[in-house]
């Protein structure tokens, strides 16, 4: 078990270095020059000679790429482009939003998605199936930010109940804080749950077909603890490493999100950078935002190694 | 004599799968309104010309934010352009750009992923390290990342959002070609001689391609919804060009004063992509009874 | 309707049907009535489709929706009819495992692979009878014990995956029997395991039945087993029961058409060896439409029109030994007498003097990797230092358990995979580690059938294209009609009819299926054809065409086989020499005749005794061998004989040094320190 989990941290190393390396490698192929990005267009040609050098672009790439990593590893990001500031500065605050928006999301339709999901299993062919099956294949279908704008339509132009742009952390503003995060935070968990539904249902799906099932049922047991105890668990176990695809997702969903709701998060940073050629903030956001997913991803794989003997075992 | 007789029974076979298949497709009701949708938007986006007799980039005499008249049936856009015609030649745009990038998705991922399968070893290692890596950026990152690079276009997003789906039809094809290549047959295939590479194309593929077939009409609805999102915020499809997403994001401005301008493209947008999913969740059915309304 | 006194399980007119389509429904049990008596032990045999195991789960009421079960079902110590009470009732619940607890056929799947087998088991006491749970850990830990399960205190903390197949097959006895139950269902409990692991539980469930007082009801395909081990027998087929009666009567004299149809098509250990066997024309029924009449008058060799006439009750033919069928014993009989005994017997053979292909000390190692370099670490010996010859026109039988290595030694000999050392020779060429380029016209020679009729043809192909393929390959036929009529002639060779060629095989049932198998194997004339487990995966009704059909080709075109399989009885019955394997060495060769008459190495006694006749009466007076314990892991091989573990007679050399083969005369070579002495 030690070498397994050994190996899967291996491998996430493995992933971000190549990730890393594939960011890097934007800045190389890209059309900009970073002379000019940094220090404006009136750089003189000897200048520019000095600058070149003194940004070591005349090394070989992969030299350029471990001072690169070394830098980014000692927490130095580099400079943006169109801010003329540390990259750090420009992104922290921003990603952080971003991150919490999605974390928070993901923890909030999970439990829900995993409810509907086997009230929908349980009850498959009732009325509860169809309804919430349905519910949950039309709102997977929508894109997130067509439920944002008419979430936006009726809650705030409509009905005016809440503000329609904004954000504070739970811990600067706890009343702002609600009041903003109502809305975006609900279109991005309506998503969620929908997924999340249909995964769980199709696994429920998997597990009471199962022969166990029918052992359990040869028992005589009851039909509710059959589900407790013989499906619920083995059906609910697989969803768990569906947590880090998820993320992923939530983090995509919420550039679209804050881009409709104007919540200063990386979605809009992002969207800004990229109209502008900002190379070295894009490369931070992809960076981190691949580094959540990948531990993310490694967390629920420990995780599924605790509720699951059999991979325990091997 | 004998041969024809063979031919016509094996001919009446054939009809009798694809019955069989259709029947199953349309088992259940809702996958008729699947169908009637997506084949209502393919229609509108074959005819565009012919639907929409207005130049959807031209400027009318209506002037602008008007709502719907008889002339202009969805009224006119912020700066007087008819939006019927964008909204009608936008469905082009859309589905256009998704069944293509799905398409060379697809094809480029059963190519990589047969030869996953069939060089194995560093190859194999190679092109899962690819797969892995893609799979922890969150998809819309990249994008952004990628358009920044290229710009955004028609071509471009088409082309951007099939490198986007490459890494699942590769894992796809990998796992189902290997599986197959697993079974008694494919041994039998190599005990009589036969060539590797020929046993790829002939036997290995044409077994290996339906949940192709499924992944990809499922894909194609998450590939409008990633265009049009693009095309929101802006970095998508250029102007002029009229895209569902572009034209939303123009209008989202005028949300307070003039809804039904916002809510058209999105409500289009919707219908088609809850539709292009349903049909899909019916070609599988029918593809694969067992998984059938499992997910 | 009130139960016979001693009777614990009655059920009355089951009938258990699905839906198919809109308007139809798959009548899987058409009106079956069976009891069982306290301490009794009672067969439920069919082949697959019959609806045995419908029959029981219909029972049970583990028939979930849209599947519909009708009749009547009395319990002993519950009033009334168990179906009106509906599956989730107290009532029925307390009859599932209570009363009757049920054993099934997949012991990898059957047991929850996330709880520990002693909740397992615990649950089902604590849900039938009043303890506390302390005391259903003791009875659980007991039953385990019971059951031949070692240290049980340790393995009640384990997961299932920790066990092996005959083992979870174990826990899953003592789950059932933990509740104290009156009935024990095993649903082809067995099938999945090793013979002698499937002879080691059916004897535990025999006295357990006896020390536990629990009366049985063995649900099988297999009619040896119930030969063996039931008291009484129900025969089922097309969801019917044709017959029933005392084991002795009925092996003695059959009477149902069917019932004796089965008899003629099963090879038996003891047949003499020109016996042919004679199949049962065409299909199993489809449950689909089934007719109004008797469902096997479409393929019963003495059908009159009166059969037609509706379905005909069970009648007494006395000494409780029913019979559903029209004609009585007496017309059978004369019928029977009348029509020429066409089978006859077994072709002749010309088995040619030079050996055609000849394997010296052929070895087979797999490496095993571990960690994240995949370092070797050690190595699985799946084939150790196998020799052997096969002659033109000869039939060479393999056979052994899981893990004994004879399908590693069949891809060996067909180069699927490069044998780690030895030669193998075809015709005197050594192929052992040729390139494949000099390989490939050798293919066309020595060609292979396989064990799974669906998987070993693509699903896409035609018929006529996967037949026609090896000719392709080989460019042996130079014009399209002469390709067409190579094709025609393979298709009439296997009996098949020309016209299905443009047929794919899901159109073609199993059996067909595997002559497609054999006419692709046969396309390019090979030499020699490894057979692996080519009948293994069909019903015995169509197992029998296939052998037949193996032979004919034998003879007429003198092919050399070798014929892989588990089934001591086909492989005894089709071969003229055979090879016993274990742990991948050959333990001993003997003529086929030979090995069963004077069996030397005690694997193969045990092997052999494994085995039950089809006549209860012959099968008590054979000599039983019992085995202990399961056959190790090929990762950790014992360092001596490989059987010493299992051995009973196993001396500290046997533990040490590995026998070899010693030849003791008419052909015979066995490979134990025990025949040395005795010499």
């Amino acid at each position: 078990m030690i070498r397994y989990i050994g190996k899967r941290i291996a491998q996430t190393v493995i992933v971000m270095l190549l990730v890393s390396f594939i960011t890097f490698l934007l800045v190389s192929v890209m059309p900009k020059d970073p002379v000019y990005s940094l220090f404006g267009s009136d750089v003189t040609p000897d200048e520019y000679e000095v600058l070149y050098k003194r940004l070591g672009l005349d090394q070989p790439i992969l030299v350029r790429y471990g001072k690169w990593l070394a830098d980014i590893l000692r927490g130095d990001l580099g400079t943006s482009y169109a801010y003329r500031m540390p990259v750090g500065e420009v992104v922290g605050k921003k990603i952080g939003v971003t991150m919490y928006m999605s974390i928070v999301s993901t923890l909030i339709s999970f439990p829900l998605g995993m409810l509907f999901g086997v009230i929908t299993a349980v009850k498959r062919g009732k009325w509860q199936d169809n309804v919430f099956t349905f519910l949950a294949n039309i709102m997977g279908s929508i894109p997130g930010f067509v439920i944002a704008i008419v979430v936006l339509w009726v809650f705030c132009v409509q009905l005016k109940w809440l503000p329609s742009s904004g954000f504070a952390f739970p811990w600067e503003d706890f009343g702002t804080h609600i009041r903003t995060i109502i809305m975006p935070m609900f279109c991005l968990v309506l998503g969620g749950v929908a997924g999340v539904t249909r995964q769980t249902r199709s696994s429920m799906l998997e597990a009471i077909r199962q022969d166990y099932v029918r052992t359990a049922r040869s028992k005589g047991l009851k039909e509710n603890y059959i589900i407790n105890k013989h499906v619920l668990r083995n059906g609910l176990v697989p969803i768990i490493t569906l947590i880090g695809g998820r993320l992923a997702m939530m983090i995509g969903g919420s550039v679209f999100i804050e881009n409709v709701f104007s919540i200063p998060g990386m979605g809009a940073l992002m969207v800004n950078s990229v109209n502008k050629v900002d190379v070295p903030v894009i490369q931070v956001c992809v960076l981190l935002t691949a580094g959540c997913i990948s531990l993310s991803y490694l967390f629920t794989d420990f995780l599924y190694l605790a509720v699951d003997p059999r991979i325990s075992l091997q | 004599m004998t041969a024809a007789k063979t031919y016509r029974r094996s001919g009446n076979d054939r009809m009798r799968t694809v019955r069989r298949f259709f029947r199953t497709m349309f088992s259940r009701r809702i996958v008729i309104f699947g169908f009637v949708g997506t084949m209502f938007f393919v229609l509108v986006a074959l005819f565009a010309p012919l639907i929409a007799h207005q130049d959807p980039n031209a400027l009318t005499m209506a002037g602008r934010l008007r709502s719907g008249s008889a002339e202009h049936w969805f009224g006119t856009d912020y700066i007087g352009r008819d939006l019927f015609a964008r909204v009608v030649y936008g469905t082009r745009v859309s589905l256009l750009t998704g069944v293509i990038s799905v398409l060379m998705a697809a094809f480029v991922g059963v190519f990589l992923g047969m030869c996953a399968a069939y060089f194995g070893g560093i190859v194999d290692k190679l092109l899962l390290g690819y797969c892995e890596t893609f799979n922890s950026i969150p998809g819309i990152a990249l994008c952004l990342t990628l358009v920044s690079m290229f710009g955004g276009g028609m071509l471009n997003m088409a082309l951007i959002l099939c490198f986007m789906g490459i890494p699942g039809f590769l894992r796809m094809m990998r796992a189902s070609s290997l599986s197959i290549m697993n079974s008694d047959y494919i041994l039998a295939e190599r005990l009589q001689g036969q060539s590797k590479l020929k046993i790829m194309y002939k036997h290995i593929l044409p077994n290996a391609i339906s949940p192709i077939i499924v992944m990809s009409t499922q894909m194609i609805g998450a590939t409008v919804m990633m265009e049009s999102g693009l095309s929101f915020l802006g970095v998508g499809i250029s102007i002029p060009m009229a895209s569902w997403g572009s034209i939303i994001s123009e209008a989202r401005p005028y949300l307070l004063t003039n809804p039904s301008y916002v809510m058209i493209p999105c409500i289009c947008l919707a219908l088609l992509i809850i539709s292009l999913n349903i049909l899909g969740d019916g070609i599988r059915d029918a593809l694969d009874p067992a998984l059938r309304g499992e997910s | 309707m009130t139960m016979k006194a001693n009777d614990l399980v009655q059920a009355v007119d089951i009938r258990t049907s699905f839906p198919f389509d809109k308007n139809r429904r798959v009548q899987a049990v058409d009106g079956v009535s069976l009891e069982l008596k306290r301490g009794e032990i009672v067969g439920l045999v069919g082949e697959s489709g019959s609806g045995k195991s419908v029959t029981s789960m219909s029972i049970l009421q583990l028939i979930l929706p849209p599947g519909k079960v009708e009749g009547e079902v009395y319990v002993d110590g519950m009033q009334g009819n168990m179906l009106t009470y509906g599956p989730q009732s107290e009532e029925a619940r307390s009859v599932r495992g209570g009363k009757i607890g049920m054993i099934f056929q997949e012991p990898m799947t059957s047991l929850n692979p996330i709880h520990k087998v002693g909740f397992q088991i615990q649950e089902n006491i604590l849900t039938h009878q009043k303890v506390s749970e302390e005391e259903a850990k003791n009875l659980a830990i007991d039953m385990m014990r019971k059951v031949g399960i070692a240290n049980p205190e340790m393995r009640y903390n384990q997961y299932p995956a920790e066990f092996s197949g005959g083992m979870r097959q174990r826990i899953m006895i003592a789950m059932v029997l933990a509740a104290k139950p009156d009935v024990l269902i095993a649903d082809e409990a067995t099938t999945a395991l090793d013979v002698t692991t499937q002879a080691q539980i059916l004897e535990l469930i025999q006295n357990l039945s006896k020390t536990e007082n629990v009366s049985v009801i063995i649900v099988t395909h297999n009619l040896g087993l119930v030969a063996r081990y039931a008291d009484r027998i129900y025969v089922m087929y097309g969801g019917n029961i044709v017959e029933s009666g005392d084991k002795y009567t009925m092996f003695a004299s059959p009477q149902h058409p069917y019932t004796k149809g089965l008899l003629a098509a099963v090879p038996r250990l003891d047949d003499r060896k020109d016996r042919r066997l004679v199949p049962i024309e065409g299909l199993p029924p489809v449950a689909i439409n089934l007719p109004p009449y008797c469902k096997f008058y479409e393929r019963c060799k003495y059908r009159e029109d009166r059969c037609k006439e509706g379905m005909c009750p069970l009648s007494d033919r006395g000494n409780q030994h029913f019979v559903r069928c029209v004609l009585s014993a007496e017309e059978v009989a004369a019928k029977e007498k009348s029509m020429a005994d066409d089978a006859g017997s077994v072709p002749e053979k010309h088995i040619g003097e030079e050996p055609i292909l000849k394997v010296e000390n052929l070895k087979m190692y797999f490496p095993i990797y571990r960690g994240v370099m995949k370092r070797k670490v050690g190595e699985v010996h799946a084939v150790e230092d196998v020799s052997f010859v096969v002659h033109p026109g000869e039939t060479l039988g393999v056979v052994g358990e899981s893990g004994c290595g004879k399908s590693t030694l069949a891809k060996c000999i067909m180069r699927a995979i490069t044998p780690v050392d030895g030669h193998i020779y075809f015709k005197g060429q050594d192929i052992a580690r040729m390139k494949e380029r000099e390989l490939k016209p050798l293919r066309s020679k020595i060609t292979m059938i396989f064990q799974d009729p669906f998987s070993s043809l693509n699903p896409r192909q035609t018929a006529e294209s996967i037949v026609g393929e090896p000719l392709q390959i080989n460019h042996l036929t130079s014009s399209r009609a002469e390709y067409d009529a190579r094709i025609n002639e393979l298709f009439e060779l296997v009996g098949l009819d020309p016209s299905f060629r443009t047929r794919v095989p899901r159109e073609f049932s199993g059996g067909q299926r595997q002559r497609i198998g054999i006419a692709r194997a046969l396309a390019c004339n090979p030499d020699v054809m490894i057979c692996d487990e080519p009948v293994s995966a069909l019903d015995v009704s169509i197992q029998a065409q296939i052998i037949n059909l193996l032979e004919d080709l034998q003879s007429s075109l003198n092919l050399a086989y070798v014929f892989i399989a588990h089934d001591l009885s086909v492989v005894k019955h089709i071969s003229d020499r055979i090879l016993v394997m274990y742990l991948g060495r050959v333990v001993e060769t003997a003529p086929a005749e030979r090995l069963y008459d004077h069996p030397l190495h005690p694997y193969t006694k045990a092997l052999l005794s494994a085995v039950p006749i089809t006549d209860p009466k012959a099968d008590e007076n054979r000599e039983r061998i019992k085995l202990s314990g399961e056959i190790p892991s090929v990762l950790n091989r014992p360092s001596g004989c490989p059987f010493s573990t299992r051995c009973p007679y196993a001396t500290d050399r046997c533990r040490k040094e590995v026998p070899k083969l010693q030849d003791y005369g008419n052909g015979q070579q066995a490979a134990c320190f025990l025949c040395e002495k005795e010499r």
